[in-house]
């Protein structure tokens, strides 16, 4: 099994497989969802380098300064050019809720795979602790842990990352399961293969299509999450210019100068949709479950 | 109504469902306990009591708590005085916990109920709507558009209702503060804002599972035949698609307003709505420990009373369980 088969039957069926893979992307939301992505993904990395000032030096301008001012998105109460801060801010609303996905979803999957293939007590223990997890409201559990830990990235990350386990394990369990009673498992397992060589070539590339339907679908979440911690002051700490955190910061002065706002509550809006719209239209594709 | 022959089996299962919501409102007590007594005492009396304290200060308070002693015996002590009823005295502030919540957590709770009271029949209509339309340009826009708002932030959706309807236009007040001093006028405009912005973010979900089943009802062969048989397309719609769809609408519209509950926490800090939410997250903020733990328990317990009613419900919604034909 280990050498790749190279008849042309093959390998047209790998072709295919591929393409199957990638349709999701040819639906009109799924474009829309990765036109966004892109967009986004440009900002965050390159846009930093067009920043006209620094982002954290104070008194750039005068303080509490409308758009029309010469900055773009006008400044803050410290005369910080807000446009600048934007542009500086959008890194850590990529990099954390996908850090703490990829966590839980390791946590949750390897948990939930293992409970799939092993069956039985083990899988009823694990499938019920999921449940009990996922009983709590995830906001409700967040805000205890964060109670708890105080913030800093690493916690926010490792608190998403155990919200988002069970929930993830769940479904990896879910679509592990379906996979596992199929004869080619079967006879892996009767060869005598290795539970963790079963787990990664058997089981785990059969059960894909759910699961990284749903990856995205958390990623969205996880952003949604992450901001939600930074506007209620228990996320990004000052002096940084995460767009979650300069919401709640320009919310003050809302009736003053709504862009310092909207701009970047937009911008986290836009990029949970964009997740959102993938993970939909690769839902469709692969699952094709559409009623 | 009659429902004889599953008498036995009814009485179990609402033992169960009364078993698994014990357990899970314990596990709720054990992480909640856990999380608030991670921290070791002295960064608990720092944080509460601000930065400039003597040790002797931060001695008196940990002793006054007993914040020394082992975790597993605080954990009885508190466990069983909030079970009686009481449910502790806030360190910052000095007063009881209780009498601190219950007042916000009506405000909470209504704000949540009227959400569901417009968002419930909106969504379940829209879904119908688009089920009926299923694959036509309206049906697959609206679908688009309701995965969208579905993904946004409640912050985000709740301060662009500020800035339209409060900033801009001033139909409504910027904040909701006048709950706890302005005129009954005041109090019900309060409310406008913060429940539409609940109701925004629940319908999409609503109306999708709505869509989802009823196109299923709509395509089963006691639908199809009902058509046959030549009755009113609209008498088959409501009476064999939308019946028939009851369950997993109720169990979105049950998902939906645990979530709110979730969702109130971050409406009310967008608002300054002075309910639950906000005084849990300020809590936290000001390490007030006890409070913390009374509000996020007085949170969990009602997320399960709402988990055992729906099951009751989709229970009783399903002809399976009940004995006989209504």
């Amino acid at each position: 099994m280990s050498a790749t088969a190279t008849t042309p039957a093959a390998v047209a069926e790998r072709l295919a497989r591929k393409r199957r893979g990638l349709a999701w992307a040819r639906t009109f939301e799924g474009r829309v969802g990765l036109a966004i992505l892109v967009a986004v993904a440009l900002l965050v990395t390159v846009g930093p380098l067009f920043a006209p000032y620094p982002p954290n030096e104070i008194g750039v301008g005068v303080p509490l300064a409308t758009p029309e001012g010469g900055h773009l998105l006008g400044t803050d109460q410290l005369g910080r050019d807000l446009f600048s801060r934007y542009l500086d801010g959008g890194t850590t609303i990529v990099l954390v809720p996908l850090a703490a996905n990829v966590l839980g979803f390791l946590i949750g999957g390897l948990l939930g795979l293992f409970g799939a293939y092993q069956g039985g007590r083990t899988d009823a223990v694990i499938a019920r602790v999921f449940d009990l997890l996922i009983a709590i409201p995830s906001l409700l559990l967040t805000l205890v842990l964060i109670a708890g830990l105080g913030t800093s990235w690493s916690t926010l990350i490792f608190v998403i990352a155990i919200v988002t386990a069970p929930r993830a394990g769940r479904v990896i369990r879910g679509a592990a399961q379906t996979v596992a009673v199929n004869d080619y498992v079967v006879a892996a397992r009767l060869r005598g293969e290795s539970v963790w060589w079963v787990l990664c070539r058997e089981i785990l590339p059969n059960a894909s299509g759910p699961i990284v339907a749903i990856f995205s679908l958390y990623l969205t979440y996880a952003i949604v999450g992450v901001s939600t911690l930074s506007f209620l002051g228990l996320g990004a700490q000052p002096p940084s210019s995460d767009w979650g955190l300069m919401v709640a910061e320009g919310r003050d002065v809302l009736t003053i100068n709504p862009w310092a706002t909207l701009v970047p509550a937009f911008s986290i809006g836009l990029l949970a949709i964009a997740f959102t719209l993938i993970a939909d239209s690769i839902d469709r594709r692969t699952v094709g479950n559409e009623a | 109504m009659k429902r004889i022959g599953a008498k036995k089996s009814k009485a179990r299962s609402a033992l169960r469902y009364l078993g698994s919501a014990v357990l899970t409102l314990w596990v709720i007590s054990l992480l909640v306990f856990a999380g608030t007594n991670i921290r070791p005492a002295e960064d608990v009396a720092r944080q509460a009591l601000g930065r400039t304290v003597t040790e002797g200060q931060l001695q008196t308070f940990i002793d006054e708590n007993g914040l020394n002693r082992p975790l597993p015996q605080r954990y009885a002590d508190w466990a069983s005085d909030f079970v009686r009823g009481d449910w502790g005295e806030s360190a910052v502030t000095g007063r009881p916990v209780r009498p601190a919540i219950m007042p916000r957590l009506w405000r909470s709770l209504l704000l949540a109920l009227l959400a569901a009271l417009v968002a419930v029949p909106v969504s379940v209509l829209l879904g119908i709507f688009m089920a009926r339309r299923r694959q036509k340009r309206s049906d697959v826009a609206t679908n688009m558009l309701l995965a969208g708002v579905s993904a946004l932030p409640e912050f985000v959706v709740g301060l662009a209702l500020t800035t339209v309807f409060a900033v801009s236009l001033g139909w409504f007040p910027v904040d909701s503060t006048a709950l706890t001093f302005g005129s009954a006028s005041d109090k019900a405009l309060a409310y406008v804002l913060p429940a539409a912005t609940l109701v925004i973010l629940v319908v999409p979900y609503i109306a999708r599972v709505t869509r989802a089943s009823v196109t299923e009802t709509l395509h089963a062969s006691y639908s199809r035949a009902a058509v046959l048989r030549g009755l009113q397309p609209r008498l088959v719609l409501w009476d064999y698609a939308v019946r028939n769809a009851a369950v997993p609408i109720l169990n979105a519209v049950a998902i939906n307003f645990i979530y709110m509950l979730g969702g109130v926490i971050v409406v009310e800090n967008v608002f300054g709505f002075p309910g639950i939410g906000q005084l849990l997250v300020q809590s936290i903020g000001r390490a007030d420990v006890i409070t913390v733990q009374a509000a996020a328990m007085a949170i969990g317990a009602i997320v399960i009373l709402i988990n055992m009613s729906t099951d009751g419900l989709s229970a009783y919604f399903t002809p399976k369980l009940r004995g006989g034909r209504s």
